[in-house]
């Protein structure tokens, strides 16, 4: 059974368009263009991460107070 | 989650190195507050009966051809200095940059966001595309790879139990032109530097060789459990005093 993203199409030059523009980025088009080239590499990275991992794994949700406090 | 250590001719002069620098930071939350080794004793010159995992299939196929042979040849000499050298097999190394990949790229864009919004240009094209996807990672892609993390160092600690240090290449490739133009390695293909990242462990890249048709360094990875460093620059150090990898230098011209 599969468990991650990677049967998704990779996104187009517009959606990465859409993305970079709502993540608050307003890059020259030559640098947005280089960008648009790169992307789908690391897009592809972040859809083979598996996402049937327990929570348990990484407690990544945690806050523990006591590691502030003795600094 | 990147790797910075000090880059030197030889071990001896690493260990040496890190006995001064060595040491915890209370500022620095990655800090761990235990005794600093005499690095500089460690290097004892012997190495027999130390148990030793060569992960070979992280180089085996889709590597710079003259690497598996000096990857062997390196062995042999550590084989030959009473080292009991066992394959082992870990994750791929895609798995590896996968997971470290996706943490590090958000992260570093934490970091950069503030420049990469206001003065994009002034960032390198490699170093800048490298950050820039990292504004596109969703909040669950960084915990699940957190989580990924967490199973990939418990496999590498899970060997260590078995031996007391990690082989394998420090490099699948020669090293690129100082060109800026040049496409960025990681889009295409795997980092072999990138697994002990991952797990936390010390690690060190030493030549072990050179291409024969660039004539450029090929390396050696030695990895160990975490604040195992005498143990890596031991066997550098051993390493290195029956060979002379690390004394030559490229024929640049």
């Amino acid at each position: 059974m599969r468990t991650d993203l990677s049967h998704l199409p990779p996104s187009t030059p517009e959606e990465i368009r859409t993305m970079t523009r709502r993540a608050g980025l307003d890059l020259p088009e030559e640098l947005m263009q280089q960008f648009i080239a790169v992307w789908p590499a690391f897009e592809a990275m972040v859809r083979r991460i598996p996402r049937d991992l327990d929570r348990a794994s990484e407690p990544a949700h945690s806050y523990r107070p006591l590691r502030i406090v003795r600094g | 989650m990147d790797h910075c250590g000090p880059l030197t001719r030889s071990a001896e002069d690493i260990a040496l190195f890190l006995q001064v620098i060595a040491g915890f930071d209370a500022e620095d939350a990655g800090s761990e507050d235990v005794p600093v080794p005499d690095y500089r004793a460690a290097l004892t010159g012997r190495i027999e009966g130390l148990r030793l995992g060569l992960v070979e299939h992280w180089y085996a196929h889709g590597a710079h051809p003259d690497l598996p042979p000096a990857m062997a040849a390196a062995v042999e000499a550590l084989r030959g200095l009473g080292a009991v050298i066992e394959p082992v097999q870990l994750s791929s190394l895609r798995d590896y940059t996968d997971c470290k990949t996706t943490i590090s790229i958000a992260e570093l864009y934490s970091i950069h966001e503030k420049d990469l919004k206001t003065r994009p240009q002034d960032f390198g094209r490699i170093l800048r595309n490298r950050v820039l996807p990292g504004a596109l990672i969703r909040a669950e892609d960084y915990v699940q790879a957190l989580r990924w993390r967490a199973i990939l160092a418990r496999e590498q600690a899970q060997t260590l139990k078995r031996f007391d240090a990690l082989l394998t290449a420090g490099a699948l490739n020669v090293a690129d032109r100082a060109d800026p133009d040049q496409p960025d390695r990681l889009v295409s293909s795997p980092s072999i530097t990138m697994p002990f990242s991952v797990g936390g462990l010390p690690a060190l890249a030493i030549p072990c060789g050179f291409s024969r048709a660039e004539g450029l360094p090929l390396s050696l990875q030695i990895a160990a459990a975490p604040m195992a460093e005498p143990t890596v620059l031991r066997i550098a150090h051993a390493y290195q005093l029956v060979t002379d990898w690390h004394r030559r230098h490229p024929d640049l011209h």
